[in-house]
């Protein structure tokens, strides 16, 4: 239950970090987040889709349909201001979670 | 909340936009794909190749689909409209099976509803007075009897002890019945008139439809005569008439005022008409009456402590009127209700236990055709969890296929219901409970068998949903479920079910069956007496008149004469009661002997016409005749068991008998009342129909004033075609003397003593009928079943040789297991649930061999009926196609 809630809470996390700068495309989130960690985290369109439809409807996202450096037609999502707020959060709790897990590390 | 407010208006907002958004989501994945179809060929794949790993990397489309749709919906609502619609579309499909199983859901819901209905409504709140749970009587019960029940009513002087001695009391009532001899001008009527204590009506604190109830005022010396009308007199005599309230009417010779007439469920012991009677010390008039004590028992305190407290007061009020208690005695503390209904009780239970069995019965039923079908639909669970459906979405779609079957078994219940509380009302069994009591529905009953029924339905309901968390979906797939390995357990269960069926169907039959024939033998019965073609009433005589045995003595004479010689008369007599039921109880003596218990008897006042209009049998000596009645001479007949328990081997014929009780009553006292024997008769039924006699005598009526009487008319023609002539004869002889009670003897008997029995055996039957009707079928359906997945093996048989015989034999011999199972385990169900109502039979050992052998062989045949048509079925089987069916 427990690894199932922080897998869950850290895609939401990556995924509106990665939209923290600016709008993208789903395409684009998968393809970011697998190149900033050197492909160790892949996530299928399976996770993705429903995450981004999920947090389009708690508000956290907002989506748009924009046009590609290529023409192409693509729905881009924006983080909104409950968005930001949500990540900065989530960032908050993360670090605390990792700090408290490497402190027992160390002492073992 | 802002939250929740946003989050269903965006729901709304997708739900408008339904349309789009799908069309949108469609858009995006495509993207998504072709995107990653680029990329695959920039890394330098093959376009095919790239194409295909793309589709790969995607996975699942339609389930990713569906788990993104969930995201923009407010899932649990939607998800369970969509699941009722589908279930709705799933069920109308399948008509044949929607209608077995609701049909079956609704005769267990429907008889359960109706007979828990009937309980709360007779049992447990019959009343419409206030606080009634909390008003109890006192009941003396002899515990050398072996009948229940005892005395609940009292003399004023003792009923007044009990009131003012006992502390768990917080208020105290007293009715008793009398005439109230109502003279309308044009003749007498007589009215039940119910006599109260001055607080009788506030403590029942039911208002008057019309006008007042009696209150303490009303019992001044110098108030005016008043009383108090009952719904169902006005309704029937006085034909809702309004204005005959404040009128003056003259009864028992006094002119009395109407003051109320009480709406129509306030029934307070079946009075006519309520009249006002102070109970005093002291005064005569009240002593003589016998009083129904009912008490409300303060708040807080149990029947146990109740019942200490007034043992005590008992035990002391023995030693002051001694006459008026048994030897030995214990005291009760009953409820009002259990003094109303008494044996019915039982009956009621017995019924219920009955009902109970008939919706495990049905319920069993249901979850056999669940699990069948759940077979059936092994490939279509396994096809939707293969293209996506979530385990939760199946779950749900099956609990609300279940929930539809069970709420349209819930609906068509409740009308079976409804007809079945019209249905009871046939039984007449009226006298046995309080008429207060209205049977209606009841929710709380109704509730029950819905619950019961869901839960059944949900939980087997849910069986197709078991194979997908087994994640077993490529056998269904592969196999289309022929093999003989898929579904075994499922198998075992729907086996399982059967024989608990077949079990409880057993115990319903034997259970009836032993109602049935402790009913035959019942009628069969020789009372004794032959109840056919006498016609009986009562006469009250005018108050004031007839004082004297002597008056009573002439009224009566001249009575019987003229009606003997009414063409359609056989004989006439006086009585003082009327058969089953002997006459007054009293401690007797035989001159010469000495015993050292009490020796018991009972004495009919009668006239000389009463053997023969009973058509009693003379075993010894002769009747009285009718010099001896007309001279009130002491002589006496007795019956056998008078003989053989106080006579033993002496002759009978000359013995003195004397009557004790005739010496001590307070009204009229006979001096010397020593009577010689005359004759002996055999025994008549005298303690109700179901009590072997206890010892009785019969001497002239001529010898007291005391008692009320009656007479009983034998007849050639149906008895109440002579009732005109009868009156006529009466008020020939007397206008001033009212008939009351009139009826065929053996209408009197089959209202009161053969109603109750008949109720129970109806009942039982219905439900044994039923409950086999739907075990045949459950038989069927699991044999059906078996049959059809084997037809493979049953085709390889044939072709390999097996005869039609063979084939027969191997499908019924499948039944016959499940059966022969079922009855063993019936039988010893039986075992223990007969002796549950061995307190019901009569004449029948609650094991009669007879009975539960007859119970097994309908089991048995109707297990193998319903073995037939698929046996019949598997002969047809055509071998080669059975073998190309893979």
């Amino acid at each position: 239950m427990t690894k199932v809630d922080i897998l869950q809470g850290t895609l939401d996390m990556l995924v509106l970090k990665t939209l923290s700068h600016d709008p993208m495309h789903g395409f684009a989130i998968a393809l970011r987040i697998r190149q900033l960690t050197d492909e160790v985290i892949q996530i299928g369109e399976g996770s993705l889709y429903p995450a981004l439809y999920r947090m389009e409807q708690k508000g956290w996202i907002k989506a748009e349909w924009g046009v590609t450096e290529n023409n192409r037609r693509a729905k881009y999502y924006k983080l909104t201001k409950a968005g930001r707020k949500q990540l900065e959060g989530e960032v908050a709790s993360y670090g605390r979670l990792t700090d408290a897990i490497a402190k027992v590390l160390q002492a073992a | 909340m802002m939250n929740t407010v946003g989050h269903i208006w965006r729901w709304l907002l997708s739900l408008m936009n339904r349309g789009r958004l799908e069309r949108e989501m469609e858009e995006e994945m495509r993207f998504h794909l072709e995107m990653q179809i680029e990329q695959n060929v920039a890394s330098g794949m093959a376009v095919e190749e790239a194409r295909y790993t793309a589709r790969r990397q995607f996975g699942n489309q339609t389930w990713l689909k569906e788990a993104s749709r969930e995201m923009w919906s407010l899932r649990f609502i939607e998800t369970l409209i969509q699941d009722l619609r589908y279930g709705a579309r799933m069920l109308i499909k399948n008509p044949g099976f929607t209608l077995l199983a609701v049909l079956t859901l609704a005769l267990g819901i429907g008889s359960t509803t109706t007979i828990f209905s009937a309980i709360q409504n007779i049992l447990l709140d019959p009343f419409p007075y206030k606080d009634a749970s909390r008003v109890v009587a006192i009941q003396i019960h002899d515990t050398s009897s072996s009948r229940p029940g005892g005395r609940s009513w009292f003399q004023a002087p003792e009923f007044l002890d009990y009131r003012d001695q006992s502390h768990v009391f917080e208020e105290v009532i007293g009715f008793t019945g009398d005439d109230a001899l109502y003279d309308s001008g044009d003749g007498v009527e007589r009215f039940f008139g119910g006599y109260v204590t001055p607080n009788a009506f506030s403590f029942l604190g039911v208002r008057a439809q019309l006008g007042r109830g009696i209150t303490p005022d009303d019992a001044r010396p110098s108030a005016p005569p008043v009383f108090v009308m009952a719904h169902k007199l006005w309704a029937k005599r006085f034909n809702l008439d309004p204005t005959i309230l404040g009128k003056t009417f003259t009864l028992n010779g006094t002119p009395t005022t109407l003051v109320g007439i009480m709406p129509p469920r306030f029934i307070f012991y079946d009075a006519d008409v309520w009249i006002v009677r102070a109970m005093e010390r002291g005064d005569s008039r009240a002593n003589r009456d016998y009083w129904i004590f009912l008490a409300k028992l303060k708040r807080g305190v149990a029947a146990q402590q109740a019942q200490a407290d007034i043992e005590v007061i008992a035990r002391r009020l023995a030693q002051v009127y001694p006459d008026s208690y048994p030897k030995n005695f214990s005291v009760q503390i009953i409820s009002w209700v259990d003094s109303l209904v008494r044996q019915f009780r039982k009956a009621l239970y017995t019924i219920a236990a009955a009902v109970g069995l008939l919706l495990l019965i049905a319920c069993s039923n249901v979850a056999n055709m669940l699990l069948a079908r759940a077979t059936a639909r092994e490939k279509e669970m396994a096809i939707r969890s293969a293209v996506g459906a979530g385990r939760m979405r199946l779950v749900g779609q099956l609990l609300a296929e279940s929930l539809l079957l069970a709420l349209g078994g819930a609906v068509a219940g409740c009308l079976f219901s409804y007809a079945g509380i019209k249905g009871l009302a046939l039984l007449r069994y009226d006298n046995f409970i309080p008429g207060e009591a209205q049977i209606r529905l009841n929710l709380a009953a109704l509730l029950f068998s819905l619950g019961t029924s869901v839960i059944t339905a949900a939980l087997f309901g849910l069986a197709p949903a078991l194979q997908t968390v087994r994640k077993d979906l490529v056998e269904p797939l592969k196999g289309a479920g022929l093999g003989a390995g898929a579904g075994f357990r499922r198998g075992r269960m729907r086996n399982a079910l059967v024989v608990f069926e077949v079990a409880l169907s057993l115990v319903l039959l034997s259970g009836a069956g032993l109602l049935m024939r402790s009913f035959v033998k019942l009628q069969q019965m020789d009372l004794g007496f032959n109840p056919e073609n006498i016609l009986i009433a009562r006469l009250p005589f005018p108050k004031g008149q007839y004082t004297t045995a002597a008056e009573k003595q002439r009224f009566y004479e001249q009575l019987l004469s003229r009606l003997r010689a009414l063409p359609g008369v056989v004989a006439a007599t006086e009585t003082i009661t009327i058969p089953p039921y002997g006459s007054i109880d009293s401690e007797i003596d035989v001159v010469g002997k000495t015993h050292n218990e009490k020796w018991q008897a009972m004495f009919q006042l009668c006239s000389e016409g009463y053997f023969s209009t009973l058509q009693l049998r003379t075993i010894l000596g002769r009747t009285l005749s009718e010099t001896e009645v007309h001279g009130a001479r002491k002589v006496a007949v007795v019956n056998q068991t008078f003989v053989n328990k106080f006579l033993g081997n002496e002759y009978p014929i000359g013995q003195k008998v004397k009557i004790n009780m005739l010496e001590s009553m307070p009204d009229s006292p006979v001096k010397d009342p020593i009577f010689e024997v005359i004759g002996v008769i055999s025994d008549a039924r005298n303690q109700g129909i179901q009590e072997s006699p206890i010892p009785e005598m019969f001497v002239p009526y001529t010898i007291t004033r005391a008692f009320g009487r009656a007479i009983m008319v034998r007849t050639s023609a149906p008895p109440l075609s002579l009732l005109n002539d009868v009156r006529r004869e009466i008020w020939a002889v007397d206008r001033s003397v009212a008939l009351t009670l009139i009826s065929s003897l053996e209408d009197l008997l089959k209202r009161y003593s053969y109603a109750e029995p008949r109720f129970t055996l109806v009942l039982m039957s219905v439900f044994a009928s039923v409950g086999l009707a739907l075990v045949a079928l459950g038989v069927f359906s699991v044999i059906a079943y078996t049959v059809a997945r084997q037809t493979r093996e049953i085709g390889i048989r044939m072709a390999l040789g097996a005869g039609h015989a063979d084939v027969v034999w191997m499908v019924l011999r499948r039944g016959l297991q499940l059966v022969g199972l079922g009855v063993g385990v019936g039988l010893l169900g039986s075992f223990a649930m007969t002796r549950v109502i061995a307190n019901q039979l009569w004449g029948v050992s609650p094991r009669d061999p007879l009975t539960l052998g007859a119970a097994v062989a309908v089991v048995a045949l109707a297990g193998l009926a319903a073995c037939y048509f698929p046996a019949r079925r598997a002969t047809k089987v055509d071998p080669m196609a059975a073998l190309r069916v893979e």
